[in-house]
């Protein structure tokens, strides 16, 4: 087994949950997602979010929009969507359940 | 000392050093390798490169900043390799060992479209020009239009992974990096060489004998078959030259003539003189003898000086002028022949009993 490799299983199953999260009540820009991502240690390297972003979009959990910025090239703004707000509040959940399920095992392990 | 590039990336222009450059480009051709089979793909690289330009623009404060090679090593880290990005089972959907058609970019002389049908069926480029070109040879050209006809409609292998795909490898990222090692090696080794143009020449020029042996051999064959004819030409006029001064010499000197009863009809006959007649049919038969001749002579030696324009259109007029007198003569001879006549035939009809008379087709 790859320690590696298993750690970033671990963070990619995640990593979805997150961005559902940072995207929850404010529209964020590419940089913006990237840069809370990484500022929570949660991002490794940049490029794992691109397909995932991708792929919210595709499904239907995400929008976006271009924005003309004064500093640069347009920038992209994701917003969630409805259908984003459901998964992300089931996916909560289900977060908070694992979340408590580890905690239980590993102080019943180490008592 | 480095030469830079111009690019344009996610819509911001960047000068950039030509390592830096290359650099880049090897990692945006394993991105869409790695992303080949992903749905979006598209918008995913162009979303990578818009960050990209974003990262390159906040490293590089001044305008005129030329982006380098250490620009590039930074970019790449935040961002991470491709292998990174998709986890094992991912990893599965990007091989892809079907076979496509495409046109050969690295080995051709045309369009590439022989060795590209050479990788798809899996035979050796070589022997498919071969029967390419017998085909071509025997079949009174039709492969050509069919070749480019192909040329037209088989896209040519341009990425990594459509050159691997007509070679009918897997794409994936180890085939890929395999692949563009080996192009970089390739590169690395021709820039090394101190002697870098002419070794490209010899490249080229070996890339290209084949199809310069054909054109030699072509021309070869046409010089030969000129060189044929020109020596016919010199047989011809100077066989008919001799006849011909042979035959003026024997009529003029000597009044031995024998020719055919038309042309004595017509000299006898006329009012001009005799001398005037075989003169005349002399030049209008030696400069067309002349212009053979010259003829024969340019096709042996395409260099040689010939005759000057002047001199053929003098020529040409004097040929011109003796043709015209003979018609001439000719045709004051016909009219001084012409008479007409008139048949008349008289019959008496003895007087039948019977009012109908029948009338019988017979020969007089």
């Amino acid at each position: 087994m790859n320690i590696d490799n298993t750690k970033a299983q671990m963070r990619k199953g995640v990593l979805e949950f997150c961005i559902l999260t940072i995207l929850a009540d404010k529209d964020k820009y590419t940089s913006e997602i990237l840069s809370s991502l990484k500022s929570s240690k949660m991002l490794v390297v940049e490029g794992t979010v691109y397909p995932l972003l991708n792929r919210l979009k595709n499904s239907g959990l995400l929008d976006y929009r271009w924005e003309e910025s004064t500093s640069g090239p347009p920038r992209k703004y994701y917003k969630i969507t409805k259908e984003g707000k459901l998964f992300l509040s089931e996916l909560t959940v289900t977060w908070e359940k694992l979340f408590k399920a580890v905690k239980t095992i590993s102080k019943s392990k180490y008592k | 000392m480095n030469k830079t590039i111009n690019i344009n990336l996610g819509g911001i222009f960047f000068h950039m050093d030509e390592s830096a450059f290359n650099l880049l480009q090897q990692y945006l051709e394993k991105l869409k390798i790695t992303f080949y089979n992903t749905q979006g793909k598209e918008e995913i690289i162009e979303d990578i490169e818009n960050r990209i330009a974003e990262l390159l623009r906040e490293m590089k404060k001044h305008g005129d900043q030329v982006i380098v090679l250490s620009n590039i090593n930074s970019v790449i880290d935040t961002l991470g390799q491709p292998e990174d990005f998709i986890s094992e089972d991912d990893d599965q959907r990007l091989i892809h060992p079907e076979k496509k058609l495409f046109r050969n970019p690295e080995d051709r002389y045309i369009g590439g479209v022989i060795s590209g049908l050479g990788s798809y069926f899996g035979v050796e480029t070589l022997r498919m020009r071969i029967i390419w070109l017998i085909l071509a040879v025997f079949s009174a050209g039709a492969p050509v239009i069919v070749y480019i006809i192909m040329w037209a409609f088989i896209s040519e292998a341009k990425t990594t992974a459509e050159k691997l795909q007509m070679k009918g490898e897997p794409v994936n990222i180890s085939t890929i990096e395999r692949k563009i090692k080996e192009k970089f090696g390739e590169v690395s080794e021709k820039i090394k060489n101190t002697d870098y143009n002419s070794m490209t020449n010899t490249i080229k020029n070996k890339s290209k004998t084949f199809f310069f042996v054909l054109i030699n051999f072509l021309g070869k064959v046409f010089k030969l078959i000129g060189v044929m004819i020109g020596i016919l030409f010199l047989i011809i006029s100077s066989v008919l030259f001799t006849a011909l001064i042979i035959s003026i010499f024997s009529i003029e000197l000597m009044d031995f003539y024998e020719y055919p009863e038309f042309f004595a009809n017509f000299s006898i006959g006329s009012d001009a003189p005799f001398s005037l007649i075989s003169f005349l049919v002399f030049v209008s038969l030696l400069i067309p003898m002349l212009f053979l001749f010259l003829l024969g002579v340019k096709l042996l030696r395409p260099k040689s000086k010939s005759i000057s324009m002047l001199g053929k259109l003098i020529l040409l007029g004097i040929w011109l002028v003796s043709i015209f007198a003979i018609l001439f003569l000719g045709f004051a001879k016909a009219k001084s022949q012409l008479f007409t006549s008139k048949t008349q035939l008289e019959y008496t009809i003895k007087k039948y009993s019977s009012n109908t008379f029948y009338l019988k087709k017979g020969t007089y």
